[in-house]
């Protein structure tokens, strides 16, 4: 494991006073575990309540985000939620030996669903659209209602920010940091468009976004406080 | 289907969080880990070491971990109710 900066994650967590989650199984998790690793009838039943359970993950997610599927009608919504929930069901069956048991079984479960159903979705909402290549519309254009001191800052943040994006990153880096951080296209459509995973695709985004950083900086743009705490 | 974001918002959408932050595989490994420290009130921060960070810098992983929070706690409600 590591981190975006290439710092190894295990190291990283040995710099810190770690205060685990118990290790122990709670009773559900255990029984659950005994049934998907039990005699055939028994994971039968035990697969048919997780697809169940994994179901009611999908359709509320997909609820969620119901509103990137205004085109999609209610059939074709609720097999894309049983879809995500087969996958989801196939990927944590096969991803069976690696939970640690460091949260409740319920909650590792749901996170494939929640996954797979917000890539389903994000990727039905993207099918028939372009990925655009260059930005729908620079930010911090100024803007009427800006005070003079404010669009001031505004149009210079303006100015570095396309000097740093023109000067500072590769091509590659550009055209993925305009993607995702000015034109919005979700990182899951990026990757299927350019066949390559997620996770590929964040680090460039982590490297573009440190050199322009350092390229704001050095046109003597104050940057705000990283923000602390969570969501 | 560029979201609606304020200056603020979209500066650090280009910028990142600046910190040393997990990649989304790690995210996605430690997310039930860290949605179960904050549900169950522990300081997630501490048990999950930059996953703040990351949560900050990755809007797709921010949005699935913000939906299996608020998942569980509306089954948590359901139940309770």
């Amino acid at each position: 494991m590591s981190t975006t900066d290439g710092r190894g994650y295990l190291t990283a967590r040995a710099d810190v006073e770690l205060s685990e989650v118990s290790t122990g199984l709670d009773a559900e998790s255990a029984a659950w575990l005994e049934g998907l690793r039990g005699e055939p009838a028994q994971r039968n039943e035990s697969v048919r309540r997780l697809h169940a359970l994994l179901l009611r993950a999908t359709r509320w997610q997909l609820h969620r985000m119901q509103a990137q599927l205004a085109r999609m009608d209610l059939a074709e919504r609720d097999t894309l939620a049983e879809q995500a929930a087969d996958d989801a069901t196939v990927a944590v069956l096969s991803k069976l030996d690696d939970y640690a048991g460091h949260s409740r079984f319920t909650t590792w479960v749901f996170k494939f669903a929640i996954l797979h159903m917000s890539v389903a979705v994000r990727r039905s909402a993207w099918r028939h659209r372009e990925v655009p290549t260059e930005p729908a519309s620079w930010p911090y254009q100024a803007d009427s209602s800006s005070g003079p001191e404010e669009e001031a800052e505004g149009v210079a943040l303006a100015r570095a920010l396309r000097t740093g994006i023109d000067t500072a990153l590769t091509p590659h880096q550009r055209d993925i940091l305009i993607a995702l951080a000015i034109n919005d296209v979700p990182v899951d459509v990026l990757a299927e468009r350019l066949g390559t995973t997620r996770g590929a695709l964040y680090k460039t985004l982590h490297d573009a976004r440190a050199r322009l950083r350092v390229a704001l900086h050095e046109q003597g743009i104050e940057l705000p406080a990283t923000r602390k705490g969570t969501r | 289907m560029t979201q609606v974001l304020d200056r603020r918002e979209r500066l650090a959408r280009m910028i990142g969080p600046g910190a040393s932050e997990l990649s989304c595989a790690d995210c996605f490994a430690e997310l039930d880990r860290y949605v179960d420290a904050q549900f169950s009130g522990q300081d997630a921060d501490i048990v999950v070491p930059f996953m703040a960070a990351h949560l900050l810098g990755c809007p797709a992983c921010a949005e699935e971990h913000q939906a299996l929070l608020d998942f569980l706690q509306e089954s948590a409600e359901g139940q309770s109710s």
